[in-house]
């Protein structure tokens, strides 16, 4: 499965508010609190398992002024360090459904 | 400022956002400390807010931006839907915190606080023996029972706050107490200033330190590591009010849990309507500096951490000088002038 196509969920019991255009999140597991612009806090929004990577690439490509290229790229890379942390989850299936895609 | 901590909260504090909150869930409490400043009865004349009310605040507080929430009481376990509360805070993505005595945690709640993800667990401690905590506490065994909740919270790998009021009672536990703290992986928290009870009596403060031994603790480098002053040239204010309030059992909102300046009921308004349009609250967010009138001038000023709340609640004047600031301010600055002597010495 491409990485593109995987869903991003939220893990459920983090701390986490959008604050005016930010975003942090805190992991109660670590303590750390997890600043995010406002690119980020838009892609944390949307990370609700409902949409694949790149649909939520489309619609901060729609919101924000950026390259595409460089977009993708980012979201990517953003993706795969929250998942190494801990903070989503990167699923096949809409829903947090079918099995955790390997990151 | 450097670290995404105090980004946030000088975000918070310039913008007005509740992002740090203190809930008291109760005023009910299975110990009768000495210090408390519950007013005794208090609990029994007014109904608590409902699960329900809470539920709803809860909603509440998380749109108004609120991410630091801290249940406390009395005892805030004594709850029957204390559990279905907790639920509903993590399941709103707070930063939960929870103070308690530990009484109740026993090893399956210790797991399930780990499981809920609970930032952070405060228990209280005032000695490492039965005889000067229970003394304190006026629980016998009560020593014994925190002390295992501490163990069992840590065990269980919950971050610990170890936290230790100092007073005449206990004044010698202090050094005991961050071994124990070191020994359990626990945060020691000290804090050698008691406060009046709610209604401003002076009972629960009658144990507070002499100038000769809060010297000593406020001296103390295990204490007070590095005794220095960031040259503050006017009196402080504080987040009260600006970023942090507190509510209260019955739904009363103030700017912190010392600073009891009513503000609103969460039974009669909405929080937003109150953080936003209560006149106390803007009275405390128009104030300035330079407002604090009975301070300006102060010699001692330098040295100052004055609590608005203590101010008033027992000095009356929420713009005069405070007379427990005063206290330690004039110690600070002898200590600061001895330390400064000191360091002279060696250089």
């Amino acid at each position: 499965m491409r990485w593109s196509d995987s869903y991003i969920l939220r893990e459920e019991r983090l701390a986490w508010r959008i604050i005016g255009d930010q975003a942090v999140v805190i992991n109660p597991r670590d303590n750390m609190l997890y600043p995010m612009n406002p690119v980020a806090a838009r892609f944390w929004e949307l990370a609700d398992g409902s949409r694949s990577l790149s649909g939520i690439v489309a619609i901060l490509f729609d919101e924000f002024e950026v390259e595409r290229q460089v977009l993708e790229h980012d979201v990517q890379e953003f993706a795969a360090q929250l998942a190494e942390k801990g903070l989503i989850g990167v699923y096949a299936e809409a829903g947090s459904g079918g099995e955790k895609a390997k990151t | 400022m450097n670290n995404p901590e105090d980004r946030l909260a000088a975000y918070a504090e310039n913008n007005c956002i509740p992002l740090t909150v203190a809930a008291e869930l109760t005023y009910r409490c299975n110990q009768r400390c000495i210090h408390c400043y519950v007013v005794p009865g208090e609990e029994e004349q007014r109904p608590e807010l409902t699960t329900d009310e809470w539920l709803k605040l809860l909603d509440e507080l998380a749109l108004a931006g609120c991410l630091y929430l801290t249940y406390t009481g009395g005892e805030a376990m004594l709850r029957p839907d204390f559990w279905k509360l907790v639920q509903a805070a993590i399941e709103r993505n707070f930063a939960l915190q929870i103070f308690t005595n530990g009484l109740l945690v026993d090893e399956a709640a210790a797991r399930r606080l780990v499981e809920l993800n609970v930032l952070a667990v405060g228990v209280s401690l005032y000695g490492v023996t039965p005889e000067t905590h229970d003394r304190i506490t006026r629980l016998p065994g009560s020593f014994e029972r925190s002390l295992k909740a501490i163990r069992r919270l840590r065990q269980a790998g919950l971050t610990v706050f170890l936290k230790h009021v100092i007073m005449r009672e206990n004044k010698k536990a202090y050094p005991s107490i961050l071994r124990l703290a070191a020994e359990l992986g626990a945060i020691p928290q000290l804090d050698p200033i008691l406060v009046p009870a709610n209604d401003g009596s002076l009972g629960p403060t009658a144990g507070r330190l002499a100038d000769a031994e809060l010297a000593e603790v406020l001296g103390d480098k295990r204490v007070n590591p590095a005794l220095d002053f960031d040259g503050q040239q006017m009196p402080e204010l504080c987040s009260a009010g600006l970023s942090t309030c507190s509510i209260n059992p019955y739904g009363d909102v103030t700017p912190c849990l010392q600073l009891l300046l009513p503000a609103g009921n969460v039974r009669r308004q909405r929080f937003m309507k109150i953080w936003r349009e209560a006149p106390t609250l803007e009275l405390i967010r128009s104030l300035r500096p330079e407002d604090i009138s009975g301070c300006r001038n102060c010699k001692l000023l330098h040295y100052c951490a004055r609590c608005p709340g203590l101010a008033l609640l027992e000095d009356g004047d929420l713009l005069g000088p405070s007379r427990i600031a005063c206290r330690q301010a004039r110690i600070f600055k002898e200590l600061y002038t001895k330390e400064l002597t000191l360091r002279g010495a060696h250089e």
